[in-house]
């Protein structure tokens, strides 16, 4: 099964703590690319299956598919 | 007519943009009444299909659209339709002119609903509803030290208008500098912190000395990784940015909570002293009735949310809207319908719509504010936007306070 890019997001009682659910996330199977402690939130790819695992992880308070954003093309008959 | 080298205009991009727009097809006048003479002139000109018309057929009109030319008898007009092409029309033109019982043809030109605003030699509509013209600062020194961040495809460095200016940037996107291959950041951030025209004193930009920060977070086709404008976003907060705005979002569903990520760096940025600001989403289609949630991050409580009003300060069509409860409600609308602003060269300038183009007309007047005043940073900020903003007809689902308002004072253009 194809690597798909994953969002952990902390809990709020953990959020001072993500580089230590980022390593336990890694012990959970997960690639960790990017690492935002400012808001309790790391990027990373791995298994799909991990989005089910990982949310068992402490300190996670949710795990998402990483989501990405896309403009329209640009025309001044489309709107912005 | 001879050939030439010289292009088809006069060099000013705006003023062409500004033109009437021809539909191809030609009004023709005729010196009286229109009787048998002039239907005769109008099919030596294009051949048969000539059609007279009663005033009492003009309700049916549109049934009529497939007509080579209509001929209304009693006003002494007839149209001649679009669909022979320019040269053929060329040639028609030149007949019917030359025909004594026609008195003139021009070009028909499409109308338009008319406007409370409209673009005039001296600024944008926009510039002109959010009462920007009215600033009491010197446009040259309009949003001055006041850091403004423009989050979206980067900006066309090379662009005249820009020429001089001290702008600090950084990619987020792998692979990519911050030279704008797409267009859409360099019209957001001319909204936002642009000002005149190069050498004219046509003005469609805002905050024309803010310290313009842009950071590059979609791609030269336009899609960017949420971790990127994540990171762009942490960038323009930590760099004191006090007005952050966000041409961006994706569509979210009816009934869906904010992300407490965007909740979190919305909160994170006014206890920093920044703004950020985001454009609602285009996804409604109000014509039928629908209107669709405001997007993310624009529906984080803590990230202000833009509606689009058009030239008649109504909602816009496309404008989304406060469906969703706990964050997803509209905070302010600024201009979005037919904006003119930079776009990368050789164009250099166009018109565009949606609430990309709201968001940048809040961001550059929140620079105006934060200026007049250094304690107007973060939530100060929000709540003088919003307290001075314009009420409207609109209900506050589709508009929040209103649209946007610039300080007041001596007039100073």
């Amino acid at each position: 099964m194809a690597d798909i890019a994953l969002k952990v997001v902390v809990d709020e009682a953990h959020i001072g703590k993500t580089d230590m659910v980022s390593r336990s996330a890694v012990k959970a199977g997960m690639r960790v690319e990017s690492i935002v402690p400012e808001i309790g939130v790391i990027y990373g790819s791995g298994d799909e299956t991990l989005l089910a695992s990982l949310a068992k992880v402490e300190g996670v308070q949710k795990v998402d598919k990483e989501t990405s954003f896309c403009l329209p093309p640009c025309s001044e008959k489309v709107p912005q | 007519m001879a050939a030439t080298d010289e292009p088809a205009t006069d060099g000013n991009s705006v003023l062409d943009l500004l033109r009437p727009k021809a539909t191809g097809g030609l009004v023709v006048s005729f010196a009286e009444r229109a009787g048998r003479d002039e239907v005769s002139a109008l099919e030596n000109a294009i051949g048969s299909g000539v059609r007279s018309v009663g005033l009492s057929d003009a309700a049916e009109i549109n049934a009529l659209d497939s007509e080579p030319a209509l001929v209304f008898e009693e006003l002494g007009v007839a149209f001649v339709s679009e669909r022979f092409g320019l040269e053929a029309t060329s040639s028609i033109r030149a007949k019917l002119m030359d025909t004594e019982c026609v008195q003139n043809v021009r070009p028909e030109f499409y109308m338009f609903a008319i406007e409370t605003f409209g673009d005039t030699a001296e600024a944008t509509w926009g510039v002109r509803a959010v009462g920007a013209l009215d600033s009491p600062q010197r446009i040259e020194e309009r949003g001055e030290g006041i850091r403004l961040a423009v989050l979206d495809t980067g900006l066309d460095l090379t662009h005249p208008d820009f020429a001089g200016r001290n702008i600090v940037q950084r990619s987020f996107v792998p692979g990519q500098g911050v030279q704008d291959g797409h267009g859409h950041g360099t019209h957001c951030a001319g909204t936002a912190a642009g000002g005149r025209a190069a050498q004219s004193q046509f003005r469609y930009g805002i905050a024309s000395n803010a310290e313009l920060y842009v950071g590059k977070v979609l791609n030269n086709a336009g899609s960017g990784r949420e971790r990127d404008i994540i990171a762009g976003m942490i960038w323009a907060i930590q760099q004191r940015c006090a007005v952050v705005s966000m041409s961006l979002g994706r569509p979210v569903q009816p009934g869906e909570e904010p992300a407490p990520e965007y909740e979190r760096i919305g909160r994170l940025a006014l206890q920093q002293g920044s703004l950020l600001i985001a454009a609602a989403g285009n996804e409604s289609s109000r014509r039928y009735g629908f209107i669709a949630p405001v997007g993310a991050p624009a529906n984080a409580p803590s990230i202000m949310a833009v509606a689009a009003v058009d030239q008649s300060l109504e909602v816009a069509e496309f404008s989304c809207g406060a469906i969703n409860p706990g964050g997803g409600e509209i905070d302010i609308a600024g201009p979005g319908v037919g904006i003119l602003s930079a776009t990368p060269q050789p164009e250099l300038y166009r018109k565009m719509q949606g609430t990309s183009m709201a968001c940048p007309h809040v961001a550059g007047v929140a620079a105006l504010w934060a200026e007049t005043d250094p304690e107007l940073r973060g939530q100060a900020l929000w709540d003088k936007l919003t307290g001075t903003a314009r009420g409207l007809d609109a209900p506050a689902r589709d508009v929040g306070a209103g649209l946007v308002q610039a300080p007041q004072g001596q007039a100073g253009v």
